[in-house]
C-alpha cells in the first residue's frame, strides 16, 4: 500500500491485468466443458532434483502410478458422486501428468466439489507434482509440512485453472475481435492482426486447446443418466 | 440486537450480518474514482473514527456499538472496494495476488455463463460499468437510512465539496416501496439466512430455513464444509489469517437490474396472475404458492392444473434448490441479498448487493449454474430463470435487464485500517 504514494490511479490500474486467466465470456461453455490439466511431475533426488532438463525417471513415474492405483476405488467413487463428470482420465505424457475431463457446470463450483470428494486423493497426487503448493506455502512445505488441497480450496481452484490448457475461441476471429476491443490498432491487414494476436497468445501461454467434437451437444451427465434410467 | 460470542460483530460491516435495519427505507450509492491515493486513504481512514457524532463511520454489526446517547443510529454506512480500487489505493501486488481470481477478473470476463449476454451484455450497461470505464470504478459507498433522512445527499455534497481524493463518478438512489414490494409487485424480503452464532433479537420474527455457517459470508470463519474443508482463504499476505486485510471481510456483487414493468403487466394480463406468480415461485405476498411443498413433487400444483416442473423451475426454487441433486455435495451456495428498488425518470428496477465469502462458488454458482443454465436438475437443464434469467431471443419475456455489475470487497474495520495505513 506504500507503493501508492505519488502514483497516479492510471499507473496503479495497469497492475490489474489478470487476462492470463481463463475467461468465461462465451455463453456456450457451461455444459460439457473441457478440462485439460497439465501437471508437471516432480523430479525426485535420483532424477537430479531441480534440473528441469533431465527427463523424469521411469522410477518416479512408476511410483506415481502405484500411488494412484492405490486410490483407484476412491477416484471412481468420487467421480460417480460428483455427478457432473462425463469422462475423466489420467495420462502421463512426457514429464507431465495430464488430467483430462469433460464436465458440466463452472470450473469453480466443480473444482470445489472435487476438493470435497477427492481432496485426499489429490493430496497423494500433488505430492508428485512439481509446482504445488503455490509460492506462499513453499517454505511451510519445505519444512516437511504437506500443504493439503483441502486446507486451501481457493488456491487449489486457481492452481487448477492456471494449469488447464486454455481453449482458443472456437471462431479464431473471436480472438481477433477481443484484441481489437483491447485497443489494438485497426487497419486493412486483418490476417496480419490475427497472426499477431495468435503469436501474442502463444507467447503468453504455449499450450492451447483447439476444439472438441460433441456427439450429443448441450446434454448434461444428469440428463443422460436420467434418460437411460441409470440414476442421477 | 445481534449477539454472538465467537462472532466478531464489531469488526464485520453492519450491512453483512445485521442488515441496514428496518427503518432503512432508502439507500444512496456513490461510485467513486480514486484520483489522489494518499488523500483517499485519509478519507477512508476517517470512516474508522470512533468519536460520537461522526457521520461517515463504517457501521459494524454490533448494534450495541451503533448507539449514540443510548439510541440506536439508523444511519448505516457500508464500503466496497473493487480490485482496481484496491490497486489504486496502493495495495501491493503481493497482497492483491492473494485475492480470488474471479474478483480480480471482474464481471466482464465472466458475463457469458452468468446470463449477461445479448441485451444484458456489458456493452449495454450504464456508462460507469462498461469495459471502457471499469478501471475507474474504485470505491462504492452506500448509505442506508430512514425515508425522510438526508444523510445520503449530505454524503454526496460532502464528497463534492471536500478534498476526499476521490471523484464521484455517479450516484444511485433506491427507495423502499409501499408494502415493501419490488416493482413487479412481489413482497421483497431481504435475503437473510440464519447464521450460526448470530442471535436474533427476541422480538424479531424467526428466520426460516436451516442455519448457515458464518464462514459462508464472513472471511476467516468455518464454512459449511466444517472441518472437511477449511474456510475460504482470507486474502492478504500476512502469515496469520487474523492479521490479513481480508479478515472479517466479505465479497459482494453490486447488481443494477432494470425491470420492464409494462412488459411484465402485459404478460400477466395475457397469462393470468397464477402464471405470473409461478415465474417467481411465491405469491405476490411472498408466501409459498402451494403450501404442500415443492418437495412433494408439487401434487398441490397438479391440483391447480400446473405442471410441477414450473414450480421447480421458478425463480425462488432455482435460487435455493431443495436438492442440488447432481453433485452429491449439498452445496447450498447461500447468499445474503440487500436489495432496494430504484425509480429513475426513464426506468425502474432493483439495485442489489449480493454478499458472500466467495463470488465464484456462491454468487456465480447460483446465477450461472442454477439460474441461467440449471445444470443441477436434468429436468430443467438448458432453461433459464423465467423471471430474471436471460431469455435468449424471446424478448417478449425479458422482464429483467442487467444494467451494471461490479465485484466488491467489503472489508472489516481492521481490514480497512490495514488498507489505508
Amino acid at each position: 500500500m506504500i507503493a501508492g504514494d505519488g502514483e497516479g490511479a492510471s499507473a496503479a490500474s495497469n497492475r490489474c491485468d489478470w487476462r492470463d486467466l481463463p475467461s468465461l465470456q462465451s455463453p456456450t461453455v457451461v455444459v460439457q466443458r473441457v478440462m485439460n490439466l497439465v501437471m508437471p511431475i516432480k523430479r525426485d533426488d535420483a532424477d537430479g532434483a531441480d534440473d528441469s532438463t533431465t527427463p523424469v525417471s521411469p522410477q518416479t513415474k512408476a511410483r506415481l502410478v502405484i500411488a494412484m492405483s492405490a486410490e483407484r476405488d476412491a477416484i471412481a467413487t468420487a467421480m460417480d458422486n460428483l455427478g457432473a463428470v462425463h469422462f475423466a482420465r489420467f495420462n502421463i505424457v512426457g514429464d507431465d501428468l495430464h488430467f483430462q475431463a469433460v464436465y458440466d457446470g463452472t470450473a469453480e463450483g466443480y473444482v470445489h466439489d472435487f476438493v470435497v470428494h477427492l481432496g485426499a486423493v489429490f493430496d497423494v497426487i500433488m505430492s508428485f507434482i512439481a509446482d504445488w503448493p503455490p509460492p506462499a506455502y513453499r517454505a511451510e512445505h519445505a519444512r516437511g509440512r504437506s500443504v493439503s488441497v483441502r486446507d486451501h480450496p481457493a488456491e487449489f481452484v486457481e492452481w487448477v485453472l492456471r494449469h488447464d490448457i486454455p481453449q482458443l475461441p472456437r471462431d479464431v476471429s473471436g480472438l481477433l475481435r477481443t484484441e481489437l476491443n483491447r485497443g489494438a490498432a485497426g487497419g486493412p491487414a486483418m490476417q496480419g492482426l490475427l497472426f499477431n494476436a495468435l503469436v501474442d497468445r502463444f507467447s503468453r501461454s504455449g499450450n492451447a486447446h483447439l476444439s472438441m467434437h460433441r456427439g450429443y451437444p448441450g446434454r448434461t451427465v444428469a440428463q443422460i443418466r436420467d434418460a437411460l434410467d441409470v440414476g442421477w | 440486537m445481534v449477539t454472538g460470542s465467537a462472532v466478531p460483530l464489531a469488526d464485520v460491516q453492519r450491512l453483512v450480518l445485521a442488515g441496514p435495519g428496518r427503518p432503512a427505507h432508502q439507500v444512496t450509492y456513490a461510485l467513486l474514482e480514486v484520483v489522489d491515493a494518499p488523500a483517499a486513504r485519509r478519507r477512508l481512514a476517517s470512516m474508522l473514527d470512533e468519536s460520537p457524532g461522526h457521520r461517515w463511520r463504517l457501521s459494524c454489526s454490533d448494534l450495541r456499538a451503533e448507539t449514540v446517547n443510548g439510541e440506536r443510529t439508523y444511519l448505516s454506512t457500508s464500503l466496497g472496494l473493487t480490485a482496481h480500487g484496491l490497486a489504486a489505493l496502493g495495495v501491493s501486488d503481493d497482497e492483491l495476488a492473494t485475492f480470488p481470481f474471479e474478483f480480480k477478473q471482474g464481471p466482464h470476463a465472466r458475463c457469458g455463463f452468468l446470463g449477461d449476454i445479448g441485451v444484458n451484455a456489458p456493452d449495454h450497461w450504464l456508462e460507469h460499468f462498461t469495459a471502457q470505464s471499469l478501471h475507474r470504478l474504485h470505491v462504492v459507498i452506500s448509505v442506508w437510512e430512514p425515508a425522510d433522512h438526508t444523510a445520503g445527499d449530505e454524503m454526496l455534497d460532502d464528497l463534492a465539496r471536500t478534498d476526499s481524493g476521490m471523484t464521484t463518478l455517479t450516484s444511485f438512489k433506491g427507495h423502499r416501496r409501499r408494502g415493501g414490494r419490488e416493482p413487479f409487485g412481489f413482497r421483497d424480503g431481504m435475503g437473510n439466512p440464519r447464521i450460526a452464532g448470530v442471535e436474533r433479537p427476541a422480538h424479531a420474527r424467526p428466520l426460516p430455513g436451516e442455519e448457515v455457517a458464518l464462514g459462508e459470508f464472513v472471511l476467516g470463519h468455518e464454512s459449511q464444509f466444517g472441518d472437511r474443508l477449511r474456510s475460504w482463504r482470507v486474502p492478504g499476505a500476512a502469515k496469520r489469517p487474523e492479521d490479513r486485510l481480508g479478515m472479517n471481510g466479505s465479497f459482494a456483487a453490486l447488481r443494477v437490474m432494470r425491470q420492464d414493468v409494462d412488459l411484465f403487466r402485459r404478460w400477466m394480463e395475457h397469462n393470468g396472475e397464477l402464471a405470473a406468480q409461478l415465474l417467481c415461485g411465491v405469491t405476490f405476498d411472498g408466501d409459498e404458492l402451494f403450501p404442500n411443498g415443492v418437495g412433494g413433487a408439487g401434487t398441490a400444483a397438479l391440483d391447480h392444473g400446473v405442471d410441477p416442473i414450473c414450480v421447480l423451475g421458478s425463480h425462488v426454487a432455482r435460487a435455493n434448490p431443495q436438492h442440488n441433486l447432481v453433485s452429491r455435495v449439498h452445496h447450498r451456495r447461500r447468499i445474503i441479498r440487500r436489495g432496494m428498488p430504484y425509480e429513475w425518470s426513464e426506468e425502474e428496477g432493483l439495485i442489489g448487493l449480493f454478499i458472500c465469502a466467495n463470488l465464484g462458488a456462491q454468487y456465480e454458482g447460483v446465477l450461472g449454474d442454477w439460474m441461467n443454465n440449471a445444470v443441477h436438475d436434468p429436468r430443467l437443464t438448458g432453461t433459464s430463470d423465467p423471471l430474471v434469467g436471460y431469455q435468449g431471443r424471446d424478448s417478449s419475456r425479458q422482464f429483467v435487464i442487467t444494467r451494471g455489475v461490479s465485484y466488491l470487497f467489503l472489508p472489516g474495520r481492521a481490514g480497512l485500517q490495514r488498507i489505508v495505513t
